[in-house]
């Protein structure tokens, strides 16, 4: 009677446990598998025992893992234990479970049996997918943060530095290593700044954000201007566990609108010269007229008349000069039909000013009827700002050539036109970055901005322009090449 | 970085003539133990781990570089010329099938036999081409990683990585053997079931040896015999043992395969 009790038990103990067992061959084949096993997946006893290996019970995912990970584990150490896998039900669904398997061998080692309890996991994975999809969401944000361009810092409530980012290793040049656990202030903040610091803290303390523009310094004390967002971060009952700071490099964008301002500047300077041109050109004609009128009708003698020719002469320059004003900035915006040669003329005549004081030679070697589809106020304000540049770029004598000729045919004929000085030449770091936006090496905003628009107008008009310097003897000197189709 | 430390090199055996023994994806070295002490008697044995596997140096890890085979064909030829080996026998498991083709093209003078086990050229179904898989089953596969990953916690990575010479450490650890970083272990993942080398099969010089198991759902029959086609100098062994990694539950069987082979091919050079 108790050892039906006890022969019952032990079959109940298997069969109907609250979880799968199965016995499997070492190749895997199924030898005995429990009533909960079958009940869960819904085959009978006679489908698998014999006829099905554990591996082709599983999903195909599943089945890889068990090929690369499972069944080499099973072999090297005897055992696995909490892997998950997904079985394969009759109905075609699949049964999400953790598995323990053992192997049992014989007395020479060799395995001769595997023991596999199986656990319905069902619930456990949905909880499992969701944490998982949450890890993935934190870990998404930790790259975000980690490879922000602005530095991203974090302290404790006494300003111990407990995160830095790569942002903040870039602008600081302190290393993570070198950041974490020192104090903020110590590591960035310029001694003279340390009560408005203690401002700011207190500020935080009471649980209010700040934000301002300030000049911090790095690793080398070099200065490093930067905003500044700072968050409290308190957690219930109202306990400051710490701050985090973003902040952002201003220089770039304080450069940026310094030289917007200066470039509104000398645009309204350019526009108010243009109106003075004007309001004297009227004058500067009847005074013309005057002096016409009173050298033609004779009865001048000579003395006067060399004093009014010598006005007249002077007068016709001022006129020149406001006409080139005007010129600038009167021209029309569209493209049309022009001649290369007069615009580099006028251009030329407009720099002499400058070259001649410092004994600098223009030479001019274009080819005739250079005609060509372009905005001529355009091409006027880039070739005087290449040879101002070039100007600039010779310290006391030396020459200029400016040569202009057609290259190509068809519908790629090109106007070629080179500007060469002989003067200091560019360095190499300098000379990939002179097409830059506020790029200089003449300390002026303006200068900066010239080669940039350069740029610009050339690409408008569908052209190339190229840049070659030597800095050193014997063909010292830099020119610049611009390509511009004809038919624009 | 010497690749000795990088790949956790070990080198055994009383020959001259060398065997590099490269395994698979999913393990480690300790793959070949039912195997490589057999040809200690008349061979160089040398075995390594992947970067990013078994005692490798993880800090190695490149995602650059490992993003296709070649990193790590890269890092054989580093092996065989750190090691000054010279005809080298290659036997790759599973993946390294393709990695010991890649570096043999790129250096055929290096390698005088390539023993391929389980391999496959490309696993993702392809027009007429049967890999036996769908892109679909590499996701899903990447999934089962993560959840079989997910108790792994990042303090348990020093001590499994960082105790080379304290391996009996790693060994305490339950399920410890192949075990690896998750996030590599999803890379390789990708890199190996995502790799196609089909090209590459016909550029292969070195005498070659595709060892099929039967019954392998990994690498199934016809796959094994699209890179017997395709390699010039080659001939295929189907054994009688089942599953994926024969190394391990078939070492006599795999072991006979490998001398035989051996023994026929070498007898000229001998």
């Amino acid at each position: 009677m108790d050892n039906d009790i006890g022969a019952k038990t032990a079959f109940e103990l298997f069969e109907a446990a609250p979880c799968g067992y199965l016995f499997t061959l070492p190749d895997g084949t199924i030898s005995r598998v429990n009533q909960t096993f079958l009940a869960w997946t819904g085959f009978s006893s006679a489908d698998l025992v014999g006829r099905k290996r554990f591996q082709e019970m599983l999903s195909i995912p599943a089945a890889i893992f068990y090929e690369t990970h499972f069944a080499p584990l099973l072999r090297m150490q005897g055992f696995v234990k909490e892997i998950t896998v997904d079985f394969l039900r009759a109905d075609g669904t699949t049964l999400p479970a953790l598995v323990n398997s053992v192997v049992q061998s014989t007395a020479e080692g060799v395995p001769e049996l595997v023991r596999t309890t199986v656990f319905d996991i069902r619930e456990r994975r949905r909880y499992e997918r969701e944490l998982l999809y949450e890890r993935s969401k934190a870990e998404h944000l930790a790259a975000v943060v980690e490879n922000a361009s602005d530095a991203i810092i974090t302290t404790d409530p006494d300003l111990h530095i407990s995160s830095w980012n790569s942002g903040a290793e870039t602008l600081f040049q302190y290393t993570r290593a070198e950041a974490i656990g020192r104090k903020l202030p110590e590591l960035i903040v310029p001694d003279s700044d340390r009560e408005k610091l203690e401002r700011s803290v207190a500020k935080l303390r009471a649980g209010e954000a700040v934000h301002f523009e300030t000049v911090l310094i790095n690793k080398e004390r070099q200065p490093a201007e930067v905003s500044v967002s700072v968050t409290p971060h308190i957690e219930p009952p109202g306990e400051l566990v710490g701050f985090s700071a973003i902040l952002r490099d201003i220089r770039a964008r304080k450069r940026t609108e310094e030289a917007l301002i200066r470039s509104e500047q000398l645009a309204s300077a350019g526009k108010m010269a243009a109106a003075l041109a004007h309001q004297i050109n009227n004058p500067l004609a009847g005074a013309m007229n005057a002096l016409y009128l009173a050298t033609s009708g004779g009865g001048v003698s000579a003395e006067p008349r060399r004093y009014l020719d010598l006005a007249d002469g002077e007068l016709k320059r001022i006129s020149h000069v406001t006409r080139q004003v005007l010129g600038f900035y009167r021209e029309s915006m569209l493209p049309e039909k022009m001649e290369l040669g007069g615009v580099l003329d006028s251009v030329l005549e407009f720099a002499q000013i400058r070259a001649q004081a410092k004994h600098i030679q223009f030479r001019q070697r274009y080819a005739k009827d250079l005609h060509l589809f372009a905005v001529a106020g355009e091409l006027r304000q880039l070739f005087s700002s290449l040879l101002l540049n070039s100007v600039e770029a010779i310290a006391d004598e030396g020459a200029i050539v400016v040569r202009a000729r057609h290259v190509g045919s068809g519908t790629n004929k090109r106007v070629r036109v080179t500007i060469a000085d002989s003067g200091e030449g560019i360095a190499n770091p300098v000379r990939a970055k002179v097409f830059d936006p506020l790029f200089t090496t003449k300390g002026n905003v303006n200068a900066g901005l010239g080669l940039w628009v350069s740029k610009q107008i050339v690409q408008r008009h569908g052209g190339t322009i190229k840049v070659r310097s030597r800095a050193s003897a014997p063909r010292r000197g830099t020119t610049v090449w611009v390509e511009l189709p004809v038919t624009g | 970085m010497t690749s000795l430390t990088r790949n956790n090199i070990r080198v055994s055996g009383r020959g001259t003539r060398a065997i590099l023994f490269s395994h698979g994806y999913g393990c480690d070295q300790n793959m070949w133990r039912f195997v490589a002490p057999d040809f200690e008697d008349d061979y160089k044995v040398v075995l390594f781990d992947h970067v990013g596997a078994g005692n490798s140096d993880v800090k190695a890890f490149d995602r650059k570089k490992y993003a296709s085979l070649n990193g790590y064909a890269q890092d054989v030829l580093d092996i065989c010329h750190e090691l000054d080996l010279k005809d080298v026998i290659f036997v790759g498991h599973s993946v390294s099938s393709m990695i010991g083709v890649l570096a043999a093209i790129r250096e055929p003078e290096l390698f005088s036999h390539l023993i391929l086990i389980g391999p496959s050229a490309r696993y993702i179904n392809d027009g007429d081409y049967h890999g036996g898989f769908e892109r679909k089953d590499i996701d899903g596969l990447l999934e089962m990683l993560d959840s079989n990953y997910l108790g792994w916690a990042s303090t348990m990575a020093p001590v499994i990585m960082g105790n080379a010479d304290r391996p009996q450490l790693a060994s305490e650890l339950e399920n410890s053997f192949c075990r690896t970083d998750p996030q590599i272990a999803k890379f390789f993942a990708r890199v190996t079931f995502l790799s196609d080398n089909r090209a590459d099969l016909p550029k292969v010089k070195a005498r070659t040896l595709i060892l099929q198991c039967s019954r392998d759902a990994i690498a199934p029959l016809s796959v094994g015999e699209y890179v017997r086609k395709n390699i010039p100098d080659s001939e295929m062994v189907v054994m009688s043992a089942t599953g994926h990694c024969p190394n391990l539950s078939a070492p006599e069987e795999t072991i006979a395969a490998i001398k035989a082979f051996l023994r026929t091919t070498s007898a000229a050079t001998a």
